[in-house]
């Protein structure tokens, strides 16, 4: 009897502590699915080999960088209200994709300036145009070129031509003959019309296909003349993870992939001597007149050609038939300086985007920044800096960071509710003020999305 | 007894908190890996509304969670093995020679110094065949297009192929068992030639990792074909994209009617000598022209 009580104890004991080990097993399983959205719990393939799983490596220049990307990107539509795509690539890419095509064909058109006769009817405009029923609406980080745009996608001849303006906001719109048109208002509320050279149609069902697909939240615009919108809603944005480039890139003279850096510099390889500072935290390049120094502390980068330039041509590989070279011609060779450069130095998996182009009447500088799905990775004012003179090119700066796709996803706060806690009240009336997201992290680290927003080309 | 109550009272209480969590885990998972009814109908009658057929079946509702497998090394790394295993579950022959040729390696099994047959792996890719001495494989000339792929006529191969399909199939895929697809099958009586493909696990095939054999009075005479001979291992995991951002990146201009799609596996290799096995959604369409098409679409979101 004591035997058969005895089984029974042990049976209940055993019992016990299975049930308590397939508790933790449980818990761990469900605790990964909410985590990381999946319920595998294999390893990520190791960064050396991702390239092989998404046909681009980090390394490879293959994938052509565009020069813009705009940091905002929705639609408005009977069925969906106002939706933009939120910091997930699938999303963004399509529409994006759609955006980009109907944009380049409206540049190559016809463009014309909007006049008004009062501020009160520029603002009633535009308040018009955001209650549109249906349309594409894009926000670019700054005001850009409107040249820019066009040298992602169009033939040289029709770059050299083209006439720039400024561009910070864009509509995609329905005309009374459902003709495509574009509105482009720019910071000092200028506003640009673009028609198409030949009959282009709304496409009724252009974002139908969206509906209910994940990536897609409803946004307003803020509540002031300025057309900057505003998620309302809460979203899962992909975390990143991001480490200085030069923890681990090797600026070895004898290294192929400096090799390669140093040629696309304009160096040449047989005579470029290499400096390093007693601590090793500081490498300079030099060859006549040119010096690429690598501040390996800071992780920056700095290039100079003081009176030894690369001339335009050399990236072109055309010249402007007898003229100067226009600034769509210094775009597109930013473009081509840009993709020369190995992506472990810029942004990696996050993308250098134009976000200005400045003179002080000698120099031209091309301005960019890293985004990550449209959100920004530094608080850096610039994270590359071309300078142009005498239709070369004179100088460069790189915040040389490499960011990876993270582990996790985050819940971020309706960017509308963290907005209502920004303080305006420092900011000068009628500034405008721009909204974005950051990631806030610490070096090495699994990141966080923050929202931002600040002075027009300003950062806070 | 005392004890006895309180370990009662402890295996209630965790199969409770068990199922609590069980039920949480499921719940969760289809609320994050299923596409919801609502999207999957609003995206087949987007199509609709723009010409393009496509039943509300073919979308995979379920979001795809197919893991990478990967293997090490070259089919020349493991040919003796191979070949050893092939002398002792397919041929009575203890006697086994090999010959190095510039495009790969030959053994050569004998009997009783007799040459019974060959076994040829190339160094060159994942090529492989194999032959009964004297007898000449016409296999490289019948395009696999011409198969039956009539599911009754392949489960209508006798239990004496299907056996021996195994065992050949066990020797050429190391420590990966036996798990293959036959695709079809052609001829009749005497002479069948039998195509099958490669499975990196359940049901998921490799595409282009296939071989056909071909047998006389159920006895295998030639094979010939690609396949990876090392062991196949489960070894990462990246998030996929859903069956309705695959369909989404075909070219809509082109599409007239969408037949089907499901997640198949392709192979890439790395530099540092490792295989990938990697998901990808495969979709299969008729064109604006009548053209049947298949296209491959990269499940991994990048």
């Amino acid at each position: 009897m004591k035997e058969k009580k005895d089984t029974v104890k042990y049976l209940l004991i055993f019992i016990t502590f299975v049930l308590f080990f397939a508790m933790l097993i449980l818990c761990g399983m469900y605790i990964n699915l909410r985590i990381n959205g999946i319920s595998s719990t294999l390893p990520e393939v190791p960064g050396d080999d991702k390239w092989v799983v998404t046909g681009t490596g980090y390394n490879s220049n293959a994938s052509t960088l565009n020069l813009v990307s705009p940091t905002f990107i929705g639609y408005k539509n009977s069925s969906d209200g106002m939706v933009a795509a939120a910091f997930d690539n699938e999303a963004r890419a399509e529409l994006n994709d759609k955006y980009r095509k109907i944009i380049t064909e409206l540049l190559k058109g016809k463009q014309s300036k909007r006049k008004f006769a009062n501020q009160n009817e520029l603002i009633q405009f535009i308040d018009e145009i955001k209650k549109s029923d249906k349309f594409i609406y894009v926000n670019y980080y700054n005001e850009i070129p409107s040249s820019a745009i066009l040298t992602d996608f169009s033939d040289l001849e029709s770059i050299y031509k083209h006439d720039s303006f400024l561009i910070k906001y864009v509509f995609i719109l329905e005309n009374d003959n459902r003709n495509i048109y574009g509105v482009c208002i720019n910071e000092n509320l200028e506003v640009y019309l673009l028609e198409s050279e030949y009959e282009l149609l709304y496409d009724q069902n252009i974002q139908l296909a969206y509906n209910g697909v994940r990536g897609f939240v409803p946004f307003e615009f803020a509540s002031f003349t300025y057309p900057e919108a505003v998620f309302t809603k809460s979203f899962e944005a992909d975390s990143v993870m991001m480490v200085p480039s030069a923890s681990f890139y090797e600026f070895d003279p004898d290294g192929d992939n400096t090799k390669e850096l140093l040629d696309n510099l304009g160096f040449n390889r047989n005579l470029v001597k290499s400096f390093r500072s007693a601590d090793n935290t500081g490498i300079s390049f030099v060859d006549d007149g040119r010096e690429l120094y690598v501040d390996a502390i800071n992780s920056k980068m700095s290039y100079d050609c003081h009176n030894r330039g690369i001339h335009l041509s050399e990236y072109l590989k055309y010249d402007p038939k007898g003229e100067n070279y226009g600034l769509g011609d210094i775009l597109m060779c930013a473009k081509r300086f840009v993709n020369s450069l190995d992506r472990l130095l810029i942004g990696g998996e996050a993308y250098p985007a134009l976000t200005g182009v400045y003179t002080d009447g000698e120099k031209v500088s091309v301005n960019f920044k890293y985004f990550y799905n449209g959100i920004l990775i530094t608080k850096e004012p610039y994270d590359l800096k071309i300078e142009f003179a005498s239709d070369s090119v004179v100088g460069m700066e790189i915040n040389a960071v490499f960011c990876d796709s993270g582990r996790y996803t985050d819940p971020v706060i309706p960017q509308k509710l963290a907005m209502t806690a920004t303080d305006k009240n420092d900011m000068p009336e009628n500034t405008p003020i721009y909204y974005n997201a950051l990631y806030v992290t610490g070096t090495g680290a699994d990141s966080e999305v923050a929202w931002i927003s600040r002075e027009s080309g300003g950062e806070n | 007894m005392f004890l006895k109550r309180v370990f009662g009272f402890l295996s209630i209480a965790f199969l409770c908190v068990d199922l609590l969590i069980l039920a949480m885990y499921i719940q969760t998972k289809y609320n994050q890996l299923v596409l919801s009814d609502k999207m999957i109908d609003n995206a087949v009658s987007y199509y609709t509304s723009n010409g393009i057929e496509i039943d509300t079946d073919i979308i995979e509702s379920e979001i795809p969670e197919n893991p990478i497998y990967t293997f090490s090394g070259s089919n020349y790394d493991v040919a003796d093995r191979v070949s050893q295993e092939i002398a002792s579950k397919m041929l009575s022959s203890t006697d086994v020679s090999f010959v190095e040729t510039p495009d790969g390696v030959v053994y050569s099994f004998s009997e009783n110094n007799k040459s019974i047959a060959a076994f040829k792996v190339y160094t060159d890719g994942l090529g492989f065949e194999y032959s009964l001495t004297g007898f000449e494989s016409k296999i490289e000339q019948i395009p696999v297009l011409l198969f039956n792929s009539d599911s009754e006529q392949a489960s209508a191969l006798s239990s004496d192929i299907r056996k021996r399909i195994s065992s050949f199939v066990s020797c050429i895929s190391q420590n990966s068992g036996c798990e293959y697809t036959v695709l079809g099958s052609l001829g009749e009586g005497d002479g069948i030639y039998v195509y099958i493909a490669r499975n990196v696990y359940g049901t998921y095939l490799i595409e282009d990792m296939s071989a056909v054999l071909y047998f006389e009075e159920n006895d295998l005479k030639c094979v010939s074909g690609n396949w990876i001979f090392p062991e196949i291992k489960k070894s990462y995991f990246e998030p996929l994209c859903d069956g309705l951002n695959a369909l989404k990146k075909l070219d809509e201009a082109q599409l007239k009617k969408v037949i089907s799609e499901k997640i198949t596996y392709t192979y890439r290799s790395s530099e540092n000598y490792t295989g990938y096995l990697i998901p990808v959604w495969k979709i299969e369409y008729i064109d604006v022209k009548g053209n049947r098409n298949i296209q491959y679409i990269d499940a991994i979101k990048y």
